[in-house]
């Protein structure tokens, strides 16, 4: 929760920075050490507070920087990064895939059918082919009949056979999912009648949602010849982008 | 190099004394899980330090606006458009 | 011997290969003397060409219903209809209404809990208590 040594460094900070800086021991000023003036370390020298060298320890964490199109920092709601958006993805490099996985791939992708646990705006939905997904908010910029690509995945598997993306999603050059939008719909009206006490009168709160119907077209596990094909490439190490399992 | 203290607000400070509340307010958090960035300095530190039990803490490079604070929070889409609608019509036509 | 019913072969899954609109035929229904019917007037003579232009699958009639207040109606493949009155709405408010009509299924308005609805079977079949890693006690 709290990280000690960044703040001892600041309450040891002195004045002169300078001084400090181009010094280049190794010393962890710690919070005692310098906020206490009877006690003396033997590893230090005899010297006054100020000019006791503290050296910047830990190296500040470098802040994640999004990018919108017009290269600037966001300052709005309006500024959306790029990876932020449904927009189809550039890659610049190829697909990693380990040699287990390519081994263990053909299990899965030989067995029909197939599942897939997509998510959007990280929400789950399993999904099997032809199934009507009914999402809870009105999809912006798309109308009936526009056919969408899912990509991202948490799990996608057989009867006997799962592909699990672990802590990240799933590459999503590993499957197709496409959906259809069928159109928009909504639910019928709600009234909910709000009292307050001692007053007699009913407050009518009305809501009517509207939703997106998708219609899941097809779900489909890329073989290890089509990874292949399209430029993957096999890794040794366990740092690929999925682990297949069997299950039980 | 100037780093700045990210520092959150995890528990709210209900029921505890009107210090606890001034040094809060002093940071500039008014209510939980909000994210300010002040510069490393010993005033600072010693106001994270009367609140260190109810936040949390890093030291970064830069100050992040309101809007990349959020953005580090919301998630991918999802989704893309392949195909627009009258597309495969018109390709069915040309074939 | 149990009873079987009949099995169906296939059930109809619009937009798996092709996708037809449901949305079959637009009426629009205004009267040329009352108030109420301005909005529709403007909107049948400015909007309404580029829309039928843009969706040549949809049938768009356009009648006189004299003393009444403007109506569009959407006829859909299931064989319902939906109307909506549009009395003294602008012709952007109408544009809006004409939208929804179109973008419908035709079927009555339901309250649904779950987000995905399947006709599949279950994938991962059905869980049972005999088969499969069993432990003995």
């Amino acid at each position: 929760m709290f990280s000690r040594t960044t703040l001892a460094r600041a309450l040891a900070l002195p004045i002169e920075h300078s001084s400090a800086r181009s010094a280049s021991t190794t010393f962890r000023a710690c919070l005692h050490q310098a906020t206490s003036t009877t006690t003396t370390t033997t590893s230090q020298p005899e010297a006054p507070l100020s000019a006791t060298p503290r050296a910047q320890t830990s190296i500040p964490i470098q802040q994640p920087r999004f990018l919108t199109s017009s290269n600037s920092i966001p300052q709005t709601r309006a500024d959306v990064p790029l990876n932020k958006q449904p927009v189809a993805p550039t890659f610049d490099a190829p697909l990693k895939v380990s040699q287990s996985l390519l081994e263990l791939l053909p299990n899965l992708t030989s067995q029909k059918p197939h599942f897939i646990t997509a998510h959007l705006h990280d929400r789950p939905y399993l999904l099997t082919a032809g199934d009507q997904l009914r999402l809870p908010f009105l999809m912006p910029k798309v109308k009936s009949g526009d056919i969408l690509r899912f990509n991202r995945a948490s799990v996608l598997g057989s009867r006997d056979f799962t592909l699990k993306g672990g802590a990240q999603y799933l590459d999503e050059r590993l499957f197709e999912c496409r959906v259809r939008v069928m159109g928009f719909e909504s639910e019928p009206l709600r009234i909910t009648e709000k009292t307050k006490r001692r007053r007699r009168h009913v407050q009518k709160v009305t809501s009517k949602h509207r939703y997106t119907i998708l219609r899941v077209m097809d779900v489909k596990v890329k073989t290890a010849e089509e990874l292949l094909e399209e430029g993957a490439v096999v890794v040794e190490s366990a740092d690929s982008a999925a682990n297949v399992e069997l299950k039980a | 190099m100037s780093s700045y203290f990210r520092i959150t607000l995890m528990r709210s400070a209900i029921g505890l004394p009107r210090r606890t509340h001034d040094v809060l307010k002093a940071l500039g958090l008014k209510k939980r899980m909000a994210t300010v960035f002040h510069p490393v300095s010993p005033s600072v530190a010693g106001n994270i330090m009367k609140v260190k039990e109810l936040v949390e803490v890093q030291e970064v490079d830069r100050r992040l606006t309101k809007q990349e604070v959020h953005l580090e929070r919301k998630p991918d889409p999802g989704y893309y458009v392949e195909k627009r609608a009258g597309t495969e019509l018109r390709e069915c036509r040309r074939a | 011997m149990p009873v079987q019913g009949i099995r169906s072969v296939t059930a109809a899954r619009n937009g798996v290969g092709a996708f037809i609109l449901q949305c079959k035929r637009l009426e629009f229904h205004y009267c040329d003397w009352a108030g109420s019917s301005r909005g529709m007037l403007s909107y049948l003579k400015h909007q309404l060409p580029a829309f039928a232009k843009a969706n040549p699958q949809i049938e768009i009639r356009v009648s006189p219903r004299p003393h009444k207040h403007p109506v569009v109606k959407g006829h859909y493949v299931n064989g319902r209809e939906k109307a909506i009155c549009v009395r003294n709405l602008e012709p952007e408010q109408i544009v809006k209404k004409v939208h929804l009509l179109k973008e419908a299924s035709g079927e009555k308005l339901k309250r649904t809990k779950k987000p995905v609805t399947s006709l599949n079977e279950s994938v991962r079949g059905i869980w049972s208590p005999y088969h499969g890693g069993l432990k003995s006690v």
